[in-house]
């Protein structure tokens, strides 16, 4: 048989459980434990929806679609600008190590609205004109995104190592800053290659 | 030509000159302030929309549904990159009328916001209290009844060992 000090002891630590779940609905309004990981995701999708099928040999005047998503993972609503750019091989992308955009200007932008865990996605559809073959470069006049033309003068150098005159098509994500009132480089950016051919 | 014909050409043409300039300069004086204009009200609705989402964050931190406001916000948001558009396609009555219309939504969504954010907090508050008295009420009468129970077992088993009777459970060694 056990003795009383024993029994005292069970019996106070049951009490104290009790206890802590019948506070339980207060403790969780107090006290807040910190979630998972935060973070924002941003991707480049094919035209099915999918991480396959993307657009790579591209000619003048034909229509080619993709599809940009965001998810917010941030743990509160995010207010995000996808800035969509345009480089030749040379151009700068952005800096990941330093978190530094691409000086490029950008040609359109999404404006997306997420609460946490929620998805976005939007088709991207674009075309390019005005291309011109001259010795060994390659000229783009304008590029119609989601039927808005825009004017962009890109010039691209034969590239013999990888046989094309090679562009790139890239999306920078960027966030609201509350605080600061301001819109930051997010850190993350998805890009498509894209060879010029006759 | 005589000296007073020269004369008058000379003055015809300055005249014409200056007619020409000032034409150049009042023609263009009104497009650029147009532009400005334009250019300062998408501004100003780009400003209003992220005073809009600072709103929803507030009402939503509040614990308020914004589901409905986010949905604004996208609308506004897209206003705005359609009068960003338009203005860099020399559109500007275009741009203009999409300016306005951002800015009329993001307003419209800033005041709903401070209601939603208003009626969350005072439902937050009532909600806090109500679970508060409940887990108070609850763990008191819950420690009262354990103490009770406590006693009462306590009895039984000291009543329990008075009335066992001692037994031998093995030989003593020596």
């Amino acid at each position: 048989m056990l003795k009383i000090e024993d029994y005292k002891i069970v019996f106070a630590a049951a009490c104290l459980i009790a206890v802590l779940l019948l506070a339980s609905p207060t403790l969780g309004l107090i006290i807040h434990l910190p979630g998972g990981d935060k973070f924002s995701e941003l991707c480049v999708l094919g035209s099915g929806g999918l991480a396959d099928d993307y657009p790579f040999n591209v000619t003048a005047d034909e229509s080619y679609l993709i599809n940009v998503g965001v998810d917010n993972h941030l743990g509160s609503s995010a207010y995000y600008i996808v800035y969509v750019k345009f480089r030749n091989q040379t151009e700068p992308l952005p800096d990941t190590t330093t978190g530094t955009p691409s000086p490029l200007s950008p040609i359109c932008e999404y404006r997306v609205f997420l609460q946490d865990g929620k998805s976005w996605e939007a088709p991207l559809t674009f075309s390019f004109s005005q291309v011109s073959f001259s010795e060994n470069q390659s000229r783009i006049g304008s590029v119609t995104m989601n039927g808005v033309t825009y004017g962009i003068n890109e010039t691209s150098i034969w590239d013999a190592e990888n046989n094309g005159y090679y562009y790139e098509l890239f999306m920078e994500l960027w966030i609201y800053n509350a605080e600061s009132h301001l819109f930051q480089y997010h850190n993350r950016y998805v890009a498509l290659w894209l060879n010029m051919t006759a | 030509m005589n000296y007073s014909s020269k004369c008058f050409i000379r003055a015809l043409t300055a005249l014409l000159v200056a007619l020409v300039i000032i034409g150049v300069v009042f023609h263009e004086a009104p497009l650029a302030s147009a532009s400005d204009e334009v250019s300062s009200k998408i501004d100003l609705a780009d400003s209003m929309l992220q005073n809009a989402f600072a709103g929803v964050l507030q009402a939503k931190s509040s614990g308020a549904n914004v589901s409905d406001l986010m949905v604004k916000l996208d609308e506004a948001g897209g206003f705005l990159t359609e009068a960003k558009v338009l203005y860099l396609q020399g559109n500007l009555s275009g741009a203009d009328l999409k300016a306005d219309e951002c800015f009329s939504t993001a307003n419209a969504t800033v005041e709903e916001a401070a209601l939603l954010k208003s009626s969350a907090l005072a439902d937050g508050q009532t909600s806090f209290w109500h679970t508060l008295a409940f887990s108070s009420a609850a763990s008191a009468a819950f420690v009262i009844a354990s103490f009770l129970v406590w006693r009462r077992f306590k009895r039984v088993y000291s009543k329990k060992l008075l009335h066992m009777k001692p037994e031998v459970a093995s030989d003593a060694e020596d």
